[in-house]
């Protein structure tokens, strides 16, 4: 079963397009990479996605609920992580997900189990304006899981996060795939999308220039090669430095 | 699976009212934390105060204004002009006597001179006089302010005049501009504090923060977040409005009118904050355009009572006004009747223009995903 489906996808800001008919399926289940330079509409894309942002042409459906005439259906049934923190500071982290409880209408029981699966259960009594990035960014995620989704949103979920809390997240992220989550991941760690993604799509100038399986994308581009190197390729970025200098082999 | 039944089906009323609840609740404890909110609040609340105590202190020396209605002259009473703790003023006719008497925002003393006053002065015989006193002037003040008057004239003239007060107190009009007219203003200044220098942030830290964007996500639509606005800026209004309902008090006899108009306008305000809130990013560009946010809403109320002196056009618009209808029904309400249809105009300009407030804001915050 499809969990995402984009066609034709197009957003547009003032004239200048920032994604260019996107078309693409997500299953369910499927960690799905979507990686971009700066720029690139990964972003744009997700808000569209997500209800956020109405496309300027073409459709997508998430759960089979169209993304602008079907808002109020899709909204519980997907999680979002942004890519900016963004909690109540002068609450604790039980304050928060209470509220967020209290919209979804979900009891106080299930806060403890989502406060335990991120670790953060010992501390949730605290304010969030003295929480590390790390563990905000955990809240983020438990926030994001309150409501059980079916499919989660996560931009740019490891960014700036010291190397433990972003080995912690992305065991979380395959346990919820394991578990018929569907992840729709944005990310600029290619090793990140390479180790958790069963395909990854890269985009440039809004446009999908690539989509397959970590795997088949390295296999085309030659033996050795990392994402990295077929990212580079595909978005035709053009190093300064030679290669060697970081002391690459290829 | 929760979601799962959660998406199977609609929101219902109960669920909305969950929603905005909940959101209410959120903001009025964030409120509560916020050091801002609480200082706009205290500061407010002492404005206030300040605005109904400071007349009785920097006037508790002032000479007594006493109205002379005189159905034959009195020479004898001229002399009462050089009194320096009253201070007298004519009136042409009983029904002017009232009307003054009416339109006082302090103890006011108004006295039916009869014609044979001189008379019986010349005489020695014992003068009574009618004495009149507005309603909201207490039985106390009232006596006090009878026996300052008798003193005085009995300084100036040497007469012995005892002042019969009348059991009929005299009511405002509809159009009364004393007591009831300062206390309209002072309602309305502190709603409008309230409005421009607090709700603003309602919305301002939602989008800094980009909980709104979270927000938007959530089963929460737009007029749920603007309502629950509402009720949160109606709660911190309620806290304000009690000490302004206190200024009012002595002067409003028609409670569910004075109500209405200081909910109405209490709603108005808060709409234009949240529609502030909802264009403005910064409490920098906050702080800039809240003071050009009060000069349409605080002026035209003080403009009303000096109408001679604006142009036509001017004055023809201010009708139209929420604050200018705010004012109008907290001053009627002083008064013993008031004529429906002028209850229902005034209500109904005061929420329509909240309606559309509202309706922008709402549409100011969809166009985000445009």
């Amino acid at each position: 079963m499809k969990s995402i489906e984009a066609c034709e996808l197009t957003r547009t800001f003032n004239g200048l397009t920032a994604v260019d008919r996107l078309n693409f399926s997500v299953e369910q289940g499927e960690i799905f990479g979507f990686l971009g330079p700066n720029g690139a509409g990964k972003t744009t894309t997700l808000r569209m996605l997500t209800g956020q942002l109405r496309p300027t042409s073409g459709s997508a459906r998430v759960m089979g609920c169209d993304i602008v005439n079907e808002r109020e259906r899709l909204k519980p049934q997907i999680g979002v992580v942004f890519e900016q923190q963004n909690l109540y500071t002068r609450f604790s982290a039980l304050d928060n997900l209470k509220f967020y409880a209290r919209l979804y209408g979900i009891s106080a029981s299930r806060i403890d189990q989502v406060l335990q699966r991120v670790g953060l259960a010992e501390r949730a009594r605290q304010r969030t304006s003295k929480y590390s990035n790390g563990m905000r960014q955990r809240l983020m995620i438990a926030r994001a899981l309150l409501h059980q989704p079916r499919v989660l949103f996560l931009d740019e979920p490891t960014r700036g996060l010291d190397p433990g809390v972003a080995r912690d997240i992305r065991s979380l992220i395959a346990e919820l795939a394991r578990e018929d989550v569907t992840i729709f991941l944005t990310t600029h760690y290619m090793e990140e999308a390479d180790r958790l993604c069963g395909r990854v799509a890269i985009i440039n100038k809004g446009q999908v220039v690539a989509l397959a399986s970590p795997a088949e994308l390295k296999a085309d581009l030659g033996r050795e090669a990392t994402l990295e190197d077929v990212f580079l390729e595909k978005t035709g970025y053009e190093l300064y430095r030679p290669a060697e200098a970081y002391g690459d082999p290829n | 699976m929760e979601a799962t039944m959660n998406a199977s089906r609609a929101m219902t009323l109960r669920d909305k009212v969950r929603v905005t609840l909940a959101i209410t609740a959120k903001d009025m404890l964030e409120g509560l934390r916020n050091k801002n909110t609480l200082t706009v609040v205290v500061t407010v609340i002492l404005m206030i105060v300040m605005y109904r105590f400071l007349p009785l202190i920097t006037g508790a020396n002032d000479p007594k204004q006493v109205f002379l209605y005189e159905v034959g002259p009195s020479e004898t009473l001229a002399d009462l002009e050089y009194s320096s703790s009253i201070r007298v003023r004519n009136a042409l006719s009983l029904d002017a006597l009232k009307r003054r008497i009416g339109n006082g925002n302090e103890p006011e003393l108004g006295l039916v001179i009869p014609a044979d006053f001189d008379a019986r002065g010349a005489a020695d015989e014992p003068i009574e006089i009618q004495g009149y006193v507005v309603n909201w002037v207490s039985e106390d003040e009232a006596q006090e302010l009878v026996q300052q008057v008798e003193n005085s004239i009995y300084e100036e003239t040497g007469l012995d005049v005892r002042v019969q007060l009348s059991e009929d107190r005299i009511y405002p009009a509809v159009d009364n501009d004393g007591a009831a007219f300062l206390a309209s203003l002072g309602v309305i200044f502190a709603l409008c504090m309230l409005g421009i220098s607090f709700i603003p942030h309602l919305m301002i830290e939602e989008k800094s923060a980009r909980t709104l964007d979270a927000l938007m996500i959530s089963p929460a639509s737009v007029w749920m977040v603007v309502s629950a606005k509402v009720l949160t800026g109606l709660t911190y209004g309620l806290v304000i409005g009690v000490p302004a309902l206190l200024i009012c008090g002595p002067v409003i006899i028609n409670w569910s009118v004075a109500g209405s108009a200081i909910l109405s306008i209490g709603i108005f305000t808060i709409s234009v904050g949240l529609l502030l809130g909802t264009l403005l990013n910064t409490r920098q560009q906050l702080m800039a355009w809240a003071w050009v946010a009060v000069i349409p809403l605080m002026l035209p109320p003080f403009l009303v009572v000096m109408q001679e002196l604006i142009p036509g056009w001017l004055a023809g618009l201010l009708p139209w006004i929420p604050t200018v209808a705010a004012s109008l029904l907290i001053r009627a309400s002083a008064a013993v009747e008031i004529p429906l249809d002028f209850i229902l105009r005034n209500l109904a300009i005061i929420l329509v223009w909240s309606g559309i407030m509202l309706t922008v804001t709402v549409s100011v915050i969809r166009r985000r995903d445009r």
